[in-house]
């Protein structure tokens, strides 16, 4: 083993942040030996519930972490945060804020916040949030919460990805009939309208909740709750948090749980699959002389880009 | 395919409450393809370094409106010192007396950039440092 990758393997199993810090960092660089690095540790996981929040930019997702996560380390636990933001398609950077709406958890023991940019997936959550997950899961905390931005892919990422999905939204930003049709209604195991002190809450609320009550089918054990909250001024926190408890209990009770491990067992996979695929034949063709020949062939349309993909992948479909 | 990317913690230590140079700062390093975290006002030293451990940075920004702060810009160079992360480019920006920037290179900042500064030459610094 490399002796980087061994140094932190063992500092995750001490408990070392800094440890795990650089361990995050090579896994979402993709850096050499990130997958010796995710097989040493996958003995050392203990599963714990993760917890998703989703929604729309600047609905209140961080201030409700921020209570969240402020409770359950009162209680004793080890919490770890991962607040998602979108990478910039143009300059490949981005802007990490969610740590401004968590000042209560700034420096605190027994939280790790990470932000992570969004980087390759389009819009969708980082291909290495499986990976961060099962680090944190190796470094033995008590829970995980993730927080996404909630725009196209990353909703239905945030479902294989979490135990239990709460859906924030406000008033008067769209959040009304079309925004909810367009697959918010299935992504939810809690909805949470925020920012209550606004004119519309109570008609957005109204609203989520006929629609989620005509779409729960007869002899449904879950009918995802609406809580509508202030959560800047801590209104209504302590319900979600008693939600999020109701609702794995629920998942504890049926074949639920089992469902989810295999949708994210499923999820890891895919996401490694792909990264070999782009290791072992996307990268060196890229730039190589058959790919120059290929792109001649095609802009001088001669052959197709379906005729090159089968030339350079050879193989029945 | 190893991606790397240059990560930058930007930070306002001490009280006083705007931080529009700092968020300048933070707005053209993103458009310069880093990855920023921006932690927001009135962090106590302690906070700021708990934050760049756990966000492994490569860089720490901090931002101060006066001079003041400069024993706070002490701090976090101390404790840095004290958990061995010294490797972390340090950096800092503000309106900073002669006499005090002296203090604090010798005290481990890379680079104290005057209010003037482009935000482009501050992009040139860090690429220069952590890449080069
Ligand atoms: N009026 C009102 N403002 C709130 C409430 N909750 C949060 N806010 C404010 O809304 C703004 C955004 O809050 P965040 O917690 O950062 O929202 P977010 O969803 O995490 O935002 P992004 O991560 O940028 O998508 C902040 O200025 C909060 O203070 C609320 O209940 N009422
Ligand atoms: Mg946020």
């Amino acid at each position: 083993m490399v002796k980087k990758v061994a140094e932190l393997v063992q500092g995750i199993g001490e408990g070392k942040e800094g440890a795990l810090a650089r361990a995050l960092t090579l896994v979402e660089n993709r850096g050499s030996g990130y997958r010796e690095l995710l097989d040493e540790i996958f003995p050392l996981i203990t599963p714990c519930p993760i917890w998703g929040l989703t929604g729309a930019p600047g609905v209140g997702k961080s201030t409700i972490t921020n209570f969240l996560a402020g409770e359950l380390v009162e209680k004793g636990e080890k919490i770890a945060i991962i607040a998602v933001d979108p990478t910039s398609p143009f300059s490949g950077g981005a802007l990490l804020g969610d740590r401004v709406r968590m000042m209560d958890l700034a420096g605190k023991p027994g939280v790790f916040i990470r932000s992570m940019a969004s980087r390759g997936a389009l819009g969708g959550l980082s291909p290495a949030i499986m990976d961060a997950i099962a680090l944190f899961q190796a470094f033995q905390v008590d829970r995980i919460i993730v927080e996404t931005v909630g725009v196209g892919q990353s909703e239905t990422d945030i479902v294989a990805l979490a135990d239990s999905v709460t859906v924030v939204m406000m008033p008067g930003t769209g959040d009304d009939v079309q925004t909810i049709k367009a697959g918010l209604l299935e992504i939810g195991d809690i909805f949470a309208v925020n920012k209550a002190d606004l004119e519309g809450a109570e008609t957005l609320a109204g609203l989520l909740q006929s629609m989620i009550s005509s779409r729960t089918e007869e002899g449904q054990s879950h009918q995802p709750p609406v809580l509508k909250m202030i959560a800047s001024q801590g209104n209504q926190l302590e319900q979600l948090l008693q939600e999020f408890f109701h609702h794995q209990e629920y998942l504890n009770r049926g074949e639920l749980k089992e469902k989810k491990e295999r949708m994210r067992g499923e999820m890891a996979l895919k996401m490694h699959l792909q990264a070999r695929f782009q290791d072992l034949f996307l990268g060196p063709l890229l730039g190589s002389e058959e790919w120059e020949q290929a792109l001649k062939s095609i802009t001088g349309r001669e052959k197709s880009p379906a005729y090159w993909a089968e030339k350079m992948i050879p193989g029945r479909d | 395919m190893a991606e790397n990317r240059i990560r930058v913690l930007i930070a306002k230590p001490g009280l006083d409450g705007h931080d529009r140079g700092a968020k300048v700062v933070a707005q053209a390093l993103r458009d310069a393809g880093m990855e920023v975290i921006y932690t927001g006002l009135r962090r106590t030293p302690e906070q700021i370094v708990s934050a760049a451990i756990q966000e492994d940075v490569q860089v720490i920004g901090l931002s101060s409106l006066s001079g003041a702060h400069n024993h706070l810009f002490q701090k976090v160079a101390g404790l840095l010192e004290e958990k061995g992360y010294t490797d972390i480019l340090l950096i800092g920006g503000g309106i900073i007396p002669d006499k005090d920037r002296k203090k604090l290179e010798e005290m481990g900042f890379d680079c104290i950039f005057s209010p003037g500064t482009s935000t482009s030459k501050i992009v040139e610094f860090i690429q220069d440092r952590v890449n080069g």
